[in-house]
């Protein structure tokens, strides 16, 4: 009997899930993600730098796992770039003097010039091992790579505007296809044509959407190998200094995934505003109206959002905020709350339909 | 099948301070109930409390001696009511629609059932086709379909024939007719020949009120006639007393 329920069930979440796999829909979706990233491609171009190429070239002598070597590494090159550039005056003079000759002076003056060129960047180099000596007494173990444009790609990787506007189209024309096909009454004089069936509705749409935050989610990655290479994502998140409050020792992908994780939950949370949207407001303008307003306001006045509410909604698409800036837990715990506040709400304003 | 009543009992629903329905009683019975009433009388508001969509504002109907609204989902699956507009999502086929509604109800189905309910409606040539392409016609008889899954014991029909063609109709009634041996039929139409056709009792409905039962005698030839010299002298005015 038991079986038979759960069989019914599973038929009954396949249908809600028919509902809304209708050809504009799906059109609908695959336009969205087509544009996707086209736009993430203009955002985030692939970028030559070549000012950073002695960074880069540090980065990839010291490779690998953060080690004591390493930071000696750092203080011997800054005793010979020190070295170096302070003889400037001293070598001048004894160029003047006769005590060196041209071929000599020549040799200085273009070591001094390499020196001078590369200081910019081994003062980067040597303020990234400064900040992997500090992470010793957490016990997280940092990688040297090359992480700028992975961690620039990072900080600018906020919120999804696409997959919001998919979200609230898909969720509000899902939610009002009873009254928009007059099932409404049909539907609610059937015993499971109420609450199972909401609840089956939103289980389809958050079904949708996870499929929708994956699908979006790869083609965030896409842009990340593009613009940095598929290598990097073996890497420890703590390499990067805007993960520096993280308190995750996970590596980029991993990261990502939890990310993901985070982003499905707040689509859930989304999907039950709209559910409550949809029951408070009829009308088809002005929910769709109110839904907008309630999920972008929080991406409007992002910077007017106090600190713990920024970190809470960062990875939730609904701030602009960089990911980096997520708290993780706190941010599935807000969208579960959020989830049971609007539940709740919802609950008590339950029109009959 | 074991009849149970249906009785409605001082049935008031107010919308501000006007009474869609102003006390309304009556005791129904296996059988088939035809309500007969102006637009605004207060026929699809009774409807609705009966299908649980709307709850009265004072008064009980009850099942069996059981309040409807303390039974519930319970009542509602012995419950078939089609609403007078209906439509289904035009992305389903005509099949989809009765699978979906089987489950709603919390039966199970197979290609047997859905091809037995497709067909007592004379839409199984149609079974995978999408809603979205059928006539109002086709609708209301897949909505006739929808409303007779399960086998409910209290059976709803607003405007049923509305849009049908004369052979659906003469089918649709054969339905009913059998249908009312067994179980409790409540029709609301405009058109008498309807109610004459196949009812067992003709309840007039006004403002809100139940101010005349009639037992239809189907051994009268012009009982629509009677029907309508009723219906003029209840409400005042001419009721659609012919199929369209």
């Amino acid at each position: 009997m038991k079986n038979n329920m759960r069989g019914g069930t599973a038929q009954l979440l396949g249908f809600e899930l028919k509902k809304l796999l209708t050809a504009v829909n799906i059109i609908v979706f695959l336009i969205l993600m087509l544009v996707k990233p086209l736009i993430m491609l203009w955002y985030y171009p692939p970028e030559y730098d070549f000012n950073l190429n002695f960074y880069r070239e540090y980065t990839e002598t010291l490779y690998g796992e953060h080690t004591p070597e390493k930071s000696q590494y750092i203080l011997d090159e800054r005793a010979r770039l020190d070295d170096i550039i302070s003889k400037e005056r001293e070598t001048a003079d004894a160029f003047t003097n006769g005590e060196l000759t041209a071929e000599e002076y020549d040799r200085y003056n273009t070591e001094l010039i390499r020196a001078s060129n590369r200081y910019p960047a081994f003062e980067r180099a040597a303020a990234h091992c400064e900040y992997f000596d500090s992470l010793s007494e957490s016990g997280k173990t940092p990688w040297w790579f090359y992480e700028l444009p992975l961690s620039e790609f990072l900080a600018g990787f906020g919120a999804d505007p696409l997959f919001l506007v998919f979200i609230i189209v898909f969720g509000l024309r899902f939610f009002g296809a009873d009254e928009l096909y007059g099932m409404s009454l049909s539907v609610g004089a059937t015993p499971y044509g109420r609450q199972k069936r909401s609840a089956l509705g939103i289980a389809a749409l958050v079904i949708f959407c996870t499929v929708g935050c994956v699908i979006s989610m790869g083609f965030d990655m896409l842009s990340l190998v593009m613009r940095c290479g598929g290598e990097y994502f073996n890497m420890p998140i703590c390499s990067m200094e805007i993960f520096a409050d993280c308190g995750y020792d996970v590596t980029v992908l991993q990261y990502l995934l939890l990310i993901l994780l985070v982003r499905i939950t707040w689509s859930a949370a989304l999907c039950v505003i709209l559910l409550t949207v949809k029951r408070l407001v009829k009308n088809t303008y002005a929910s769709l109206a109110v839904s907008a307003a309630v999920i972008f306001i929080p991406l409007a006045a992002a910077n007017a959002l106090p600190d713990w509410l920024k970190t809470t909604l960062a990875g939730s698409q609904l701030t602009g905020f960089s990911v980096a800036e997520t708290s993780l837990d706190v941010s599935v715990i807000a969208a579960v709350a959020t989830i049971a506040v609007f539940f709740a709400i919802s609950a008590s304003f339950r029109r009959k339909l | 099948m074991e009849s149970k009543t249906l009785i409605f009992d001082k049935v008031t629903k107010s919308y501000g301070g006007l009474n869609a329905l102003d006390g309304f009683s009556a005791e129904l019975t296996c059988g088939i109930y035809g309500l007969l009433g102006p637009n605004g009388s207060g026929k699809s508001t009774l409807m609705k409390c009966i299908a649980d969509i709307i709850r009265p504002t004072s008064g009980r109907i009850t099942y069996g001696g059981e309040d409807i609204y303390s039974l519930g989902a319970d009542f509602r699956k012995v419950l078939g009511f089609m609403p007078q507009d209906i439509d289904f999502y035009h992305s389903f086929t005509a099949a989809d629609v009765i699978k979906y509604f089987t489950l709603l109800k919390g039966g199970k189905y197979n290609a047997e059932t859905v091809e037995q309910a497709l067909d007592g409606v004379n839409l199984l040539s149609s079974a995978k086709k999408r809603v979205g392409g059928f006539s109002g016609g086709m609708k209301r008889r897949l909505g006739i379909a929808v409303t007779l899954i399960g086998t409910p014991e209290v059976v709803i029909f607003d405007e049923p024939t509305a849009g049908l063609d004369p052979e659906e109709r003469v089918r649709f009634k054969n339905l009913i007719r059998e249908m009312g041996k067994t179980r409790t039929v409540i029709l609301a139409t405009q058109i008498i020949s309807d109610i004459e056709a196949v009812a067992d009792h003709t309840l007039f409905i006004k403002n809100g009120q139940l101010i005349k039962t009639v037992k239809n005698d189907k051994n009268i030839q012009s009982h629509t006639d009677v029907l309508e010299e009723m219906y003029m002298d209840s409400f005042g005015q001419k009721a659609d007393s012919h199929e369209e």
